[in-house]
């Protein structure tokens, strides 16, 4: 009996022990994730791998900046670079059109002509808003990102997405490259590598009338910029997506990320060539790069979550330089649209491995 | 009469398991993680705040106190005559509430008690927020403060009685927000964040891995745009991370679904930003009072809190300390950028700019509260 009795003891402090541990307060309830599910996230158009030797090639045509009608020449080169490259997927990014076009057949005629060599070649391709896209700042179009948006993918060969409707901007999304083709292990669907895109949005005063004037001061970071920047609502829904996507993946999976107007960063590698490993040229040296007087922010953000190896802009389309900063890779890309093509005309080159070399960067010039 | 001993003593331990099982469910109950529940803990705090049945609350910001033990009178006495003058119904301490090189815990813990207690002998509520010297800091070595981490310091903080701010769960310490409920229902009218600015940017806090690491100042501080005519110590210091600033968005996010209405808000910090620099060099345009002594100092790193607060639309004024002899305040795209002086006397100061911030807000137009400085030399006087 003395032994139930011990037994019974030692079983009622053990429950009550556990119990006790149960009314323990519990973790503080957290603020719910916002980003894109992985099943949001691993849905495109078509899957993007790495090839057999394990490598991953993008390419960048930045600026085109067309008008109602596409020089031919703008065609011809970007067959020679796609046919001297070969990549796996093309980025279009920023002022695909210079902001005259109004309507869908004449967004129709023209990304039919520009969009013959990679849907010829079936190159799975996407592309990122400019900020003229609308319309430039004085001769707004009316023709709406969403309209436009609904054109390009409907397009057999674009993979360009849209974020939740709460994300300020139209093209923000994140393409992630396979590490399995699905062959070998159908149910592995880990990714290697992101390639997020995010809308450059337009001008200071799209966003709300009348605030270039509340915000173009005597400034500090801009030569008088009055572009609109990225918007938190696009860098919380960056962060939350990739934070969800590293959970599903179990581990962080890198990342480059283009998006139109540069950021000041830009400026430091500039003005640091040697610390900096500036290459290439600073065409526009006479003015300074032209970052949105709002430092919103994008790239401490992208250097504290961790995941971008390199931050590709365009807009200052003359401009070709690259550098590093803080563990980033901050890269020009320069256009092929200029009816005088300057010595810096070309594509940008993004060489991805999924063996752990990382991401490597060049120029494909037309000159060369 | 064994069994019945027996028998008791089966009672006596079903009682105790249904006693203990009973408030263990309770707590299983209370663990929703919906974004209701998110709101309602953000809501509790030590002390309800509310708006007086005049719709007014009364905020008093203290900054950079900065002493070593034991704590100057002049100090204590300044706090006392600024309190009973203005009676706040809430005090803030800006950072650098002492001067981070108190290395004895029992001297810090008399330090803070005689800090405090200006607000605790009136039962003021009151909350902190930490500065760069917290546990060491430049011209003290890292370590000065030895065991004596910021989550050992909040501890501190948090068993004075009207201390009702909280460590948060993001990075650094004290990131929390202070909801103020109106007088008439228990609606909110006005939160005030306070953020943590962290330390240097080469220093290892003693509560978290810093970001970056040993030698990441001479990484960032290359020849830069922005900061080349500022202050030279501009840039050393680490800036507002990343999941701080979506703490607070998602937080204001919650607070606002959980009223039903936009709340208006403040936030205070310890060091500014470089939006501050946009008041000084248009003095005009911003509306700029008050002097601009020492430049500003931020962070060469800008993590975008300034546009994320435009953006959400709810804050519409921001106060930093650091800068002891500032006390400025302008408003930038419609948000008051403030600076508040030193109220301490051990590190520099300014005579002429010695004192505290003061803010009013009225229930009912809580997003054009007003601002203003009191000064020491006037109460001497």
């Amino acid at each position: 009996m003395k032994r139930l009795i011990c037994l019974l003891t030692l079983l009622a402090m053990c429950l009550s022990f556990a119990a006790c541990n149960k009314t323990e307060k519990g973790p503080e309830p957290e603020p719910e994730n916002y980003g894109s599910s992985s099943t949001e996230v691993l849905n495109t158009k078509k899957n993007l791998y790495f090839d057999a030797q394990g490598n991953f090639k993008v390419m960048i045509f930045s600026d085109l900046r067309v008008s109602k009608t596409v020089d031919e020449k703008i065609v011809k080169n970007m067959e020679k670079l796609l046919d001297q490259e070969n990549p796996d997927l093309v980025i279009l990014g920023g002022d695909i059109h210079d902001g005259t076009i109004s309507n869908e057949a004449e967004l129709r005629a023209v990304l039919d002509v520009l969009n013959a060599p990679l849907e010829e070649r079936e190159i799975p391709w996407c592309h990122a808003f400019g900020v003229d896209t609308e319309g430039k700042e004085d001769a707004k179009t009316g023709y709406s990102r969403a309209d436009q948006m609904s054109v390009y993918t409907s397009y057999p060969y674009c993979l360009s997405k849209t974020a939740p409707e709460w994300v300020y901007g139209v093209s923000n999304y994140v393409i992630p490259v396979r590490l399995n083709d699905g062959d070998t292990d159908p149910n592995n669907d880990k990714s290697g590598f992101n390639i997020w895109c995010l809308d450059a949005n337009g001008y200071l005063n799209d966003y709300q009338p009348g605030l270039e004037d509340r915000v173009l001061l005597k400034n500090l970071i801009s030569g008088k910029t009055n572009l609109d920047c990225i918007h938190y609502s696009q860098m919380l829904w960056y962060q939350d997506t990739s934070i969800a996507f590293e959970e599903y993946n179990g581990r962080l999976v890198p990342g480059m990320m283009y998006f139109q107007v540069p950021v000041y960063q830009f400026e430091v590698v500039k003005r640091n060539p040697k610390s900096q490993k500036f290459i290439g040229n600073d065409s526009e040296a006479a003015t300074k790069i032209s970052a949105s007087e709002r430092e919103s922010g994008i790239f401490y953000t992208c250097y504290e979550r961790g995941d971008i190896e390199g931050i590709f802009c365009g807009y200052n389309a003359e401009n070709d330089f690259q550098g590093r900063y803080l563990n980033m890779t901050l890269a020009f890309c320069s256009t092929i649209g200029k009816t005088n093509l300057p010595e810096t005309a070309g594509a940008r080159v993004v060489s991805i491995s999924r063996n752990g070399l990382g991401m490597e960067t060049t120029m494909a010039y037309i000159n060369q | 009469m064994k069994e019945k001993h027996i028998t008791r003593l089966l009672a006596l331990i079903v009682l105790l398991l249904v006693v203990v099982s009973g408030s263990g469910f309770g707590g299983v109950a209370a663990s929703q993680t919906d974004s209701d529940a998110y709101a309602k803990s953000l809501l509790e705090l030590k002390h309800t705040l509310r708006f007086n049945d005049d719709g007014n609350f009364k905020i008093v910001i203290f900054a950079d106190i900065q002493d070593t033990y034991p704590l100057k009178e002049d100090t204590v006495r300044y706090m006392n005559q600024i309190l009973d003058q203005e009676k706040p119904d809430l005090v803030l301490l800006a950072g650098d509430n002492h001067c981070g090189g108190i290395g004895n815990k029992s001297q810090l813990k008399t330090y803070l008690t005689a800090m405090c207690e200006p607000m605790e002998s009136r039962k003021i509520p009151w909350a902190q927020v930490y500065g760069n010297h917290v546990e060491g800091g430049y011209t003290f070595k890292m370590g000065d403060v030895g065991e004596i981490g910021k989550a050992e310091q909040q501890k501190i903080f948090e068993s004075f009685k009207y201390n009702i701010s909280k460590a948060g769960t993001v990075y650094g310490m004290g990131n929390y927000v202070l909801p103020i409920l109106r007088s008439d229902s228990d609606k909110i009218a006005f939160n005030v964040f306070g953020l943590d600015t962290h330390n240097y940017l080469n220093e290892k806090t003693g509560t978290q891995q810093n970001l970056y690491g040993q030698k990441f100042e001479n990484a960032v501080l290359v020849e830069n745009p922005i900061y080349g005519t500022l202050f030279d110590p501009g840039g050393k210091y680490e800036t507002i991370h990343a999941d701080q600033i979506r703490w607070y968005w998602k937080s204001s996010v919650a607070l606002e679904e959980y009223n039903g209405s936009k709340i208006a808000a403040m936030m205070f910090f310890h060091i500014a930003q470089i939006e501050w620099e946009y008041i000084t060099r248009n003095p005009k345009q911003t509306n700029m009072t008050g002097q601009d002594v020492e430049g500003v100092w931020p962070s060469e790193l800008s993590s975008g809190l300034f546009h994320a607060c435009y953006e959400r639309g709810d804050v519409k004024g921001m106060f930093v300390g650091h800068n002891h002899q500032n006390d400025y305040n302008g408003t930038y795209m419609g948000i008051q950028l403030g600076f508040t002086p030193t109220i301490g006397s051990l590190a520099y100061f300014s005579p002429a700019t010695r004192g505290a911030r003061v803010i009013e807000v009225n229930q009912d137009d809580a997003f054009n509260f007003t601002t203003r400085m009191v000064y020491c030399k006037d109460l001497d006087a």
